[in-house]
């Protein structure tokens, strides 16, 4: 029994891993753009959801209507004035330009948020955070139930979009060939537009999450270290790949802590990922041999 | 050749001149700014060699900075002279680079990046878990302490890395890198050994990322033991190369110097906002000199070009 | 051409006399201010303990300058006092540089920060430039047994902790005690100080350890220790965890329904903003204790009084009294020492006996502070001090299963 307990907590936290991965996942695979800024997107999102919680009492569930459509903003204004001018670069320099003005973007939403909310920790304690569904002596927390099912909701619903609508598969071929698909009469600029604001958008769903455990300005880059983990684990470009290869790491590091201890937890996770990775070095999901 | 050898001239005179800091300055703080200078000059070429030239690009530069720290410090504090310590500092990073190398530098592109990250976060953690503790300087070290000889050891350390890695990349073995990092398939079929000259690139990378780690160890009075381990030392030396200017021998020099000089500038004169400014500086200069610094000249040219032709017409 | 040189060598000795005559008269001239330094992180990871630091050191110089600075016997008058913050970034590398800047400033003595890393980066540089260095938040002994002569711990130490939490324990009535202690240690020295002195201490007292488990500062997940420690029998739990931790592992234990009959986390529940982001679920958690604005020793009034004036937004944190508190220490060995060179400053700081904000503080002979140990407890919504050694203070709450708590 404890075992099951031990991995139903592998399982929540990976499908959260999975939530903050999810959004640098769909703008690196679709765009070539590296955003090492995902996880501090997350925080400010995450200090949305709090705020709204502290304030007015919104859960953070219900607040994702409005963090949702502010963090699009945020991404649109980010492309505008920052990754759009990038597009003219080879492959290669648009991913190291991205990583270094994320970078940057990191510094000033750490800055910011201390400025701002002062460097405390934070979380949200709703009237249902503690509270569980009891199978026999195994107990889920509710807040780990919803944290799955939203994983599981986005994550599919973002493929599905991508592959079965005409949106999702514009954007999808503009990433395949820029030029080809503005022959076809693809409003280019706006598809990417939209796509990266998307992809920013996300973010807001781990952010949810993210400030039912806790936030302080720094946990962002904790968090975009995580993602980068779960899309090389998944590989590049692979969207569904992504819950997989999050509920992967949640395990194993579950497991770790059977095998060694809590203390080496994370080291037996990496050590699985650096097994995946000589063997499979294309990531699991994905077919052809990677970028 | 003659620039060349202009070049290295004012390179040879530039160094004799930091070496004769110590006569005309006793404050102490320039040599600890001087000290961070050469040790982020030292790490951040270290970088280049591997990620500039050879195109690996590194994101786990801590393991092996934090290898030498780990070594040189253990080994000096229990009695062994300074400078055989800090070689064997170097000397465990070569040999932690070739355990990890030999699998790694198979990976291409991203994988080899995050594999690295990947191994630099287990090395935290496990020397977080192994040694918790501090590492303190014995009391009569501690009592004869000066900075004068760390600033000798930085900068010793440093030349010598310029030196070798300059004379490195311009010889056949560099052409054999840039070939690697170019089109690593093209040199594979025209019968370059690209394996053999990422590895080579590698140890000469670790190596010197070793030294730099123990010059920190000989540098830092008391510090946890974890601390060169921490993932810090991975971001910067990229950030200094890409400030600077990627491939060039010259980028991470300037951009070491950008990035310490203003940093410290900032952080002395504006207070809790100082990472804001800095974040905003940074980002303009990446979106306007996305070639790094080192591009500036040619792109005033280019402006300067530009504009010459409207006068023109 | 003889006359000529005649005159430039008596020009020169002149100059060289001038200068050493001015320079002369120039020493005996009281300075415009008594500088002393501090590298604080004011962003970065540490930020939030850093700016309450710095908060309190300010309030603290602006309360002795409103009264014209500190007096100097030397110069026989008050001389105000110039407090410099330099950001670290929460980076120590960067931490030894703002020393050696501050040490080029002639600053007479270094105040300590908020966060360990940078600590101990930082008080390695006192040693080595001889200044003195008062610390706020050093809890760590072993740092004081490596024979420096110029650091001081004004604060509570592993130790003060341990026994504070064990004193807490003493107080429960017989038949509620709890017997059988959880430790989980965090892999750091100052857990595994703990967990030394929790054994040592709670052999005396009676007291047995049922289970030991181990975590590291990055461990997000503690569900198999809290399991581990139920099925165990343990009804008290101790651990010196990092404040998200703390949360974590409350709202874990509230998931897998252990409640222990005590619970100390010696950081995170100290954070000021605890109740209002944990709510209900922080009632009888137990913490550090070593500065709250209730606390009745002289001066604390004002302290909490202008602070609330000046910050109306912000909530007050415990390393705000905490370094308010090493400042009056600090302030008080500089009028004792009658001169401001720093090794005069450091004599008077090891004979140190004051009454400050938090309670009395003196030092051993390695500079380890003998402050009140004190333990809070979060009670209904306030953080109340429950073990003091100079005062009356509120009963010891024990708690109850989550599923009876409304």
């Amino acid at each position: 029994m404890e075992f099951a307990q031990y991995i139903t907590y592998g399982v929540i936290n990976g499908s959260l891993y999975a939530l903050v991965a999810i959004g640098l996942a769909l703008i690196m695979g679709i765009m070539g753009i590296f955003n090492i800024a995902q996880g501090s997107l997350a925080m400010i999102a995450a200090y949305g959801s709090v705020l709204f919680f502290q304030h007015m009492k919104i859960d953070p569930f219900v607040s994702l209507a409005l963090t949702l459509p502010g963090m699009f903003l945020v991404g649109v204004f980010m492309y505008l004035t920052m990754f759009m001018s990038m597009n003219k670069f080879d492959p290669g320099q648009k991913l190291r330009n991205s990583m270094l003005v994320s970078f940057g973007l990191v510094l000033i939403m750490e800055t910011l948020a201390t400025i701002l909310w002062t460097a405390n920790e934070r979380t949200v304690t709703t009237a249902y955070s503690g509270t569980v569904m009891a199978l026999g002596d195994l107990r889920i927390p509710y807040t780990g139930i919803a944290t799955i099912i939203l994983a599981i909701v986005v994550i599919f619903g973002l493929h599905f979009f991508l592959k079965h609508t005409t949106f999702g598969k514009s954007i999808w071929a503009v990433s395949q060939d820029h030029d080809c698909a503005m022959l076809m009469g693809i409003n280019v600029k706006r598809t990417t537009l939209v796509a990266f604001g998307l992809g920013i958008a996300l973010s807001a769903f781990a952010g949810a999450v993210v400030s039912l455990h806790t936030v302080s300005p720094a946990v962002g880059i904790d968090w975009t270290n995580k993602a980068l983990i779960l899309i090389v684990l998944a590989g590049v470009g692979s969207i569904n790949g992504i819950l997989f290869a999050g509920l992967l790491l949640g395990i194993v590091e579950a497991l770790g802590v059977y095998l060694v201890g809590v203390h080496y937890t994370g080291v037996v996770g990496l050590l699985i990922f650096i097994i995946v990775l000589m063997l499979r070095p294309q990531g699991l999901f994905v077919r052809k041999a990677g970028v | 050749m003659v620039e060349r050898k202009k070049g290295l001239v004012l390179a040879a005179a530039v160094i004799v001149a930091l070496a004769l800091v110590p006569f005309f300055t006793v404050r102490e703080y320039v040599f600890s700014i001087l000290c961070m200078l050469f040790l982020y000059v030292t790490l951040s070429q270290s970088w280049n060699i591997l990620g500039g030239y050879t195109g690996q690009i590194n994101v786990g530069q801590a393991a092996f900075f934090g290898m030498g720290a780990l070594v040189a410090r253990l080994l000096w504090v229990a009695g062994v002279p300074f400078y055989l310590s800090i070689l064997a500092g170097g000397l465990g990073s070569v040999i932690l680079a070739i355990i990890i190398g030999l699998p790694a530098l198979k990976l291409r592109g991203h994988y080899f990046a995050i594999g690295t990250l990947a191994v630099a976060t287990i090395a935290q953690i496990t020397v977080g878990n192994i040694l918790p503790g501090i590492s303190f300087l014995p009391a009569q070290q501690m009592a004869t302490y000066s900075l004068i000889p760390r600033y000798y050891v930085f900068l010793i350390i440093m030349a010598a890395a310029l030196a070798v890695i300059y004379f490195t990349v311009n010889s056949r073995v560099g052409l054999g890198m840039e070939a690697t990092r170019d089109d690593e398939e093209a040199a594979q079929m025209v019968g370059v050994n690209t394996f053999k000259y990422k590895m080579i690139a590698f140890l000469i990378s670790s190596f010197f990322a070793g030294l730099a780690g123990g010059g920190f160890a000989y540098f830092n009075a008391s510090y946890y033991w974890y601390l060169p381990f921490t993932l810090m030392w991975c971001f910067e030396p990229i950030l200094i190369v890409f400030i600077g200017g990627v491939g060039s021998f010259l980028g991470p020099v300037i951009g070491s110097v950008c990035y310490v000089l203003l940093k410290e500038l900032f952080a002395l004169t504006l207070g809790e906002a100082n990472l804001l400014i800095f974040g905003i500086v940074f980002i303009l200069t990446i979106l306007f000199f996305p070639k790094g610094v080192i591009g500036l000249p040619a792109k005033l040219r280019q402006l300067f070009y530009r504009r010459g032709n409207v006068v023109g017409r | 051409m003889q006359s000529r040189r005649f005159t430039l060598v008596m020009a020169a000795v002149a100059f060289i006399l001038f200068s050493f005559v001015s320079a002369v008269a120039l020493a005996q001239e009281a300075p415009k201010s008594i500088k002393i330094g501090a590298s604080i992180s004011l962003t970065g990871r540490f930020a939030a303990g850093g700016i309450d630091v710095a908060d309190g050191y300010k309030l603290a110089v602006k309360h002795i300058n409103d009264k014209g600075g500190i007096l100097v016997k030397q110069f026989n008058k008050k001389i105000p006092v110039e407090l410099v913050i330099y950001d670290d970034e929460s980076d120590p590398s960067k931490t030894v540089t703002r020393l050696e800047k501050l040490n080029a400033e002639k600053v007479v003595a270094y105040l300590g920060e908020f966060a360990s890393d940078m600590n101990i980066a930082g008080l390695g540089i006192a040693e080595k430039n001889k200044i003195p260095w008062v610390g706020v938040t050093i809890a760590v002994e072993n740092v004081f047994n490596q024979g420096f002569k110029y650091i001081f711990g004004p604060n509570m130490f592993s130790f003060m902790e341990v026994a504070a939490f064990l004193d807490a324990l003493d107080k429960i009535p017989e038949n509620q005690r709890p017997k059988k202690i959880a430790n989980f240690e965090l892999q750091v020295d100052w857990g595994k100080e703990c967990t030394k002195y929790l054994h040592e201490y709670a052999k005396k007292k009676g007291y047995t350890i049922a289970l030991e488990r181990k975590f590291a500062p990055d461990t997000k997940d503690f569900s198999s220790m809290i399991m581990a420690a139920k099925s165990a029998g343990c009804d008290a739990v101790f651990a010196v965890p990092t404040p998200p931790q703390s949360m974590t592992l409350i709202k874990q234990m509230k998931e897998l329904d252990y409640a222990p009959k005590a619970t100390c986390f010696v950081r995170g529940p100290d954070l000021s903003n605890f109740w209002q982001v944990m709510g209900k679920d922080a009632n009888y958690i137990m913490t550090s204790g070593e500065w709250t604005p209730d606390m009745p020793y002289p001066g604390n009034k004002q302290l909490v009084a202008d602070y609330r004036k000046q910050y109306p937004n912000k909530l007050m944190g415990m390393p705000v009294g905490n370094g308010y508190s090493a400042f009056q220490v600090l302030a008080d060995a500089i009028s004792r020492a009658e001169k401001l060179d720093r090794e005069s400053i450091r004599q008077a700081l090891t004979t140190t006996s004051i009454v400050t904000v938090k309670g009395k503080v003196t030092f051993d002979k390695r500079g380890v502070g003998n402050v009140p140990h004190a333990l809070a407890q979060w009670q209904n919504g306030k953080l109340v001090v429950i073990v003091s050694p100079d005062y009356k203070t509120a009963p010891v709450l024990v708690a109850t299963p989550w599923s009876k708590r409304k």
